[in-house]
């Protein structure tokens, strides 16, 4: 007796739960897409918010609606997004992946520097009107606003010249530095080879030639040498088409400056000086 | 054979129940005043998850899901009841000890953690052997717990005394803000370390 | 609804399950478990009153005593026997103290009309101070005190620094047992 009448007891409870929470589930069933969740597992689960939704679940919502392109997650890489396009039946043909590229090179000994910057070590902060330390309205100010809001700890602050040094191993193109530099200096890239502008100057050259010594001039003989067509001058500042460019190098070799560098998904950004100086030392990159 | 035994370290340093989930604190902290209480609660807990890891593994693929909570909840309260009743008969000094948190381990959110995120899904010995991780897991860092405490608190290692006679006990150590203390020290050198390992 | 049965079946079936292998384990512990209690007991009350041979539990339907009074209450009286003849009480009591109710047994000896034991059996008192309350230093004041003293914190008894609360908890404890003596006097 002492064993049948909890067991009896317990049994028609969970006899009597199990019917009020199955009927309950029927009652209020909500239709949900089963590709949602196929997707949302798939997705890196890191909830960072790079892509512009509410998490990865939110993610993988607009991408089963159709809403987002499987190639939205930034932090993803190839591999999710192809992964994804099978799941929806999409192709994916942006293979490749993005990258942070700083697109300044004005660092201490470069760039002029106006006044003695005392405050706050933020970028943001040092540019409130602006106008900063730097004379350059354009260039970086290196006071690490990137470095700290990298998720990945990709970016360090070359302690020489007090610029930012992307790792390109650990960037995964999540743009949170694009979008904190106030300067506008760090940009997003396809990650493959090609040649950029790196420097963002909208300034007349004999002011350039004052306050920076990697600073373009807009002497334009880029546009003329490239045999493809593809450097134009437009609004005040040099466009590589990058369709167009065969990456031949004549740009990098005419540029007196020395703001077109070259970019590779393997050894980041190369000047032309610098890839010049270690061909005649005898270094195979 | 090395997957199954990253699943076990998963639980021991990735995925540690204290350090890293923290999670099922509340018995850590009320428990942890004596290495022989941790010992005996790290044992309870590892016996509960691993037994109820094992049946929900084993039943996962005919559990509906709109009742798998309560049946979860059921398949580990049975195994706490055992426990809870196997100790008060044979250890019942130690059951004594532990008081209320035997029976609470019902609700102890690891436990339930891992029945819902890995057994409900993975087969079996998977279940088992991440079960037993994250058992062993919170044993070792309960038990490390219950060494600093009882020493700094009470001057002894099980109820051994090891310091000399005028040591004066640190009270703060028998109460649960000295728990927080010493898990608080204990993450900051778990992240120092594996941060520098990475 | 042959979804809905389904699922309340499943449910029932590991409730079920469930049930009967609790009952079978409360069945194969309860006597071992009982059997414990009451050795606990019964070396308990050997500790509050050596002299005893016998303990008797009085049925409590059959008296008229105020059980519950402010912070302490009464909850068992045991006869003590020695030599075929009635020697003393204890009493099974609870009172409030810092962190909870206070469980002790004190043995009374009406021959001699002292207090010849005390034990905490339970208490929730702040560790390290309040639970103090079982250290001997205290505990040992209480031991062969006449029935006649005033069993007040500050006059016979020293409380526990930092433990004021707990201190006097045990103390009332005391003074309320030796009140409760005259109307069991002709148990």
């Amino acid at each position: 007796m002492d064993l049948v009448l909890p067991v009896v007891i317990v049994g028609l409870l969970g006899l009597a739960f199990g019917v009020m929470l199955a009927w309950l589930a029927q009652k209020f069933a909500v239709e949900t897409n089963p590709l949602v969740q196929k997707v949302e597992q798939v997705l890196p689960g890191a909830n960072c918010g790079a892509c512009g939704y509410p998490g990865c679940s939110g993610l993988a919502e607009a991408i089963a609606q159709g809403k987002a392109e499987p190639d939205s997650c930034p932090v993803g890489g190839p591999e999710i997004w192809s992964a994804i396009g099978k799941l929806i039946g999409k192709e994916v043909n942006n293979l490749e992946g993005k990258k942070a590229v700083l697109l300044c090179q004005g660092g201490e000994e470069v760039a002029v520097s106006q006044a003695f910057y005392q405050g706050v070590e933020d970028c943001r902060a040092a540019s409130v009107l602006n106008l900063s330390f730097k004379a350059c309205r354009f260039g970086c100010l290196g006071l690490g606003s990137c470095q700290k809001v990298c998720p990945f700890e990709a970016i360090t602050i070359d302690p020489d010249n007090r610029l930012p040094i992307i790792n390109l191993a650990k960037c995964t193109g999540c743009g949170k530095c694009v979008e904190v530099c106030p300067r506008g200096v760090l940009a997003l890239v396809p990650n493959r080879e090609q040649v950029l502008l790196a420097c963002q100057s909208l300034d007349k050259a004999r002011e350039v030639r004052r306050i920076c010594q990697l600073g373009c001039t807009k002497c334009r003989l880029c546009v003329k040498v490239c045999p493809e067509e593809a450097i134009s001058f437009a609004e005040g500042r040099i466009h590589i088409d990058r369709q167009k460019c065969n990456l031949c190098g004549k740009c990098l070799e005419k540029c007196p400056v020395g703001c077109l560098v070259k970019f590779s998904p393997k050894g980041g950004i190369v000047t032309y000086q610098r890839e010049k100086s270690k061909e005649k030392a005898g270094v195979t990159t | 054979m090395k997957n199954l035994w990253s699943y076990f370290k998963n639980g021991i340093i990735g995925e540690n129940p204290i350090l890293r989930l923290m999670i099922g604190l509340c018995s850590v902290l009320a428990v942890s005043v004596r290495v022989e209480n941790c010992l005996a609660m790290g044992a309870a807990v590892t016996f509960v998850m691993v037994s109820s890891s094992t049946v929900v593994s084993l039943i996962r693929n005919w559990v509906p899901s709109q009742v798998r909570i309560p049946i979860f909840i059921v398949i580990i309260s049975t195994f706490t009841t055992v426990v809870d009743l196997v100790m008060q008969a044979y250890l019942p000094s130690l059951s004594q000890a532990m008081g209320v948190f035997i029976p609470l381990i019902v609700v102890n959110c690891m436990i339930m953690g891992r029945a819902e995120a890995f057994a409900s899904r993975n087969p079996v010995g998977l279940s088992i052997v991440d079960a037993l991780g994250m058992g062993v897991g919170f044993t070792l860092v309960i038990t490390a717990i219950g060494l600093v405490r009882e020493l700094l608190g009470y001057g002894q290692i099980l109820s051994i005394p090891v310091f000399p006679e005028h040591y004066q006990n640190m009270m703060v150590m028998v109460l649960p803000p000295g728990a927080f203390f010493v898990i608080g020290v204990y993450i900051a050198l778990l992240n120092r370390f594996s941060r520098r390992s990475k | 609804m042959k979804k809905i049965l389904q699922t309340a079946l499943i449910l029932g079936l590991v409730c079920v399950v469930a049930a009967f292998s609790l009952a079978l384990v409360n069945q194969l512990t309860q006597a071992e478990i009982e059997r414990r209690a009451r050795e606990e007991l019964e070396l308990a009350l050997k500790q509050v009153f050596p002299q005893a041979e016998e303990f008797k539990e009085v049925e409590p339907e059959g008296l008229n005593l105020p059980w519950e009074r402010e912070n302490f209450s009464l909850l068992q009286i045991f006869v003590v026997q020695a030599a075929g003849e009635r020697v003393g009480f204890v009493f099974e009591a609870t009172s409030t103290g810092y962190g909870g109710p206070i469980r002790l047994l004190i043995g009374i000896s009406s021959r001699e009309n002292e207090l010849v034991g005390i034990q905490i059996l339970d208490h929730q008192e702040t560790p390290g101070l309040g639970s103090n309350i079982t250290s001997p230093d205290f505990i040992g004041q209480f031991y062969s005190k006449s029935l006649t003293d005033p069993f007040t914190i500050g006059e016979d008894i020293e409380a526990i620094a930092g433990a004021t609360i707990s201190s006097q908890a045990v103390t009332r404890a005391c003074r309320e047992v030796v009140s409760y003596l005259e109307e069991v006097e002709n148990l």
